[in-house]
Order: C-alpha cells, then sequence, then structure tokens
C-alpha cells in the first residue's frame, strides 16, 4: 500500500481537471493505495493537501498541463508528473508504474522533485 | 444551488443528426443560442476551437468534452448530445465520438461562480464509464438530465 498525493489541473481548469482526480482517486483505491487529491482550476484550489497529507506521501502525483502553484510543497518528494491526458486515458496503468518505481527505489532515501 | 440547476433538457439531444466535428458543434451552439445562453454562434463557436487547439477534448469511449471560455456566454451551463452516426474527432483512444458534452463557459472567472463550482462536480461525474455507456443509451433528454443527476 502506497500513500499518494495528487494534484490535478488543466488548461482551462473546467473539464480534464476533475475528471483526472477522479479516475486518480479511483483508481488509487482500487489498486489498495491511500490517496488525496487537490485540485487547481478556475474555481481556485479544491481537495487542498494538507502538510501532513504531503508528508506522509510515498509519493506526489501530478496530473497537470499548466504550472501549479505550492510546487515548493513537495520539495525532497518523489514526484511523478504526467499530463492530465495522460492519466484520463490508463488511469490503472499509470497506478502500476507507480507502484514500480517506488517498489524500484525500495528503502533508498534518495528522492528528487 | 443544486446541479439540478444547471442541468437543462433544452440543451439536450438524443439523436443529433451532423456530418462532422464543425457540424455538430455548431449545431449545439445554435441550440443554446436559442435557448438564451450565448449571443453569438460564430464567437462561441470560435473560442470552443480555440480551447481544442489547445489539447485533445475526445477523453476516449467515443466521449468528447469541448469547453470554450467565451465572452458570448451569458448563461453557464452543458450542452449534450447523443450523435446518430459517430464523427471522428481528436481523442485519447482513437475511437470515433457518439456523445458530446458541450460546456458552454464565461471567460469571465467570477461570473456565476456557484454555477461553475456545479459543472467542476458534473465534469468529475464524466470520469464514470458505467454512467457514460447509459447516457450513449439514454432515450430521450428527460433520461440524460436523470442519469447525470442520480447515475
Amino acid at each position: 500500500m502506497m500513500k499518494i498525493v495528487g494534484v490535478a489541473a488543466c488548461t482551462a481548469g473546467i473539464a480534464h481537471t476533475y475528471i483526472a482526480r477522479e479516475k486518480l482517486m479511483k483508481s488509487a483505491q482500487l489498486r489498495g493505495h491511500q490517496i488525496h487529491c487537490e485540485t487547481q482550476g478556475t474555481i481556485g484550489v479544491e481537495h487542498e493537501l494538507t502538510p501532513e497529507d504531503i508528508k506522509a506521501a510515498d509519493v506526489v502525483i501530478l496530473a497537470i498541463d499548466v504550472a501549479i502553484t505550492g510546487m515548493e510543497r513537495f520539495k525532497g518528494k518523489k514526484v511523478v508528473k504526467v499530463d492530465t491526458s495522460t492519466l484520463i486515458k490508463n488511469p490503472i496503468a499509470l497506478i502500476q508504474k507507480v507502484e514500480k518505481a517506488i517498489e524500484k527505489e525500495g528503502t533508498s532515501h534518495e528522492k528528487n522533485v | 444551488m443544486e446541479l439540478e440547476n444547471v442541468l437543462d433538457e433544452k440543451i439536450m439531444t438524443v439523436s443529433l443528426k451532423a456530418a462532422d466535428k464543425d457540424d455538430a458543434l455548431k449545431q449545439m451552439a445554435r441550440q443554446l443560442k436559442e435557448n438564451g445562453y450565448i449571443a453569438d454562434v460564430e464567437a462561441f463557436v470560435a473560442d470552443i476551437y480555440k480551447r481544442e487547439k489547445e489539447g485533445i477534448t475526445g477523453i476516449g469511449n467515443g466521449v468528447a468534452i469541448p469547453h470554450g471560455k467565451s465572452d458570448s456566454v451569458s448563461r453557464i451551463g452543458v450542452a449534450v448530445a447523443n450523435l446518430e452516426h459517430p464523427i471522428k474527432w481528436e481523442t485519447l483512444d482513437g475511437k470515433p465520438i457518439e456523445t458530446i458534452f458541450l460546456f458552454c463557459v464565461s471567460n469571465d472567472q467570477n461570473f456565476a461562480r456557484n454555477h461553475m463550482i456545479l459543472l467542476s462536480r458534473l465534469a468529475a461525474k464524466l470520469a464514470d464509464d458505467e454512467l457514460l455507456d447509459k447516457i450513449k443509451q439514454a432515450r430521450c433528454p428527460r433520461q440524460i438530465r436523470e442519469y447525470l443527476l442520480h447515475g
């Protein structure tokens, strides 16, 4: 089980952002992981990640097509960045890829942003 | 305000005959104009294409979610059309489009914020493939609306 935090943000901030969040949440839960996912859209930030969520997370998944606010929160964390399309197209495949990457890293404390 | 307030049967269609993407967008835009959502069909469609250029709106499984922020919009909503024949579109899985959700959104970020929040809730529902399959089978606009409200 991984602890995941995510952020979804698309160009217009109207539709893809919210579809991406749903797909990420569902797929992560389906694969048995814990997840919190923030959205940054036209209506602003929702489901904002708490410092505790971020601190506890094994990995940060950014499904973003645009620059987001608050990148500094993820300093020192393992970050996987994709565009919203990649996530929407095959969310399970993305989660599995992240699982493998984290597994490979094992107990290594080397992390990068 | 609740989701039912932004779901309007008058801008939902279960058998749209469209030759291609452009035809579909224009027909849907005309329906939006007839129902008081937009002031100008051409201007609205031009803004839709601006967004289309920025990335793929065919989200796979036969569904497209075009959405333009337009000065032409006076009322926020989402037009839904099931197409009589699938049409070509830029899509994530290469499949043609059977159903279009056209988001009708103002360029003014602060305009009708409550409506925008509801539209984001609606967008989230479109992540559910089972719901999308039901909508594709809808026999009347009322059914589309019911499915979007209650899954």
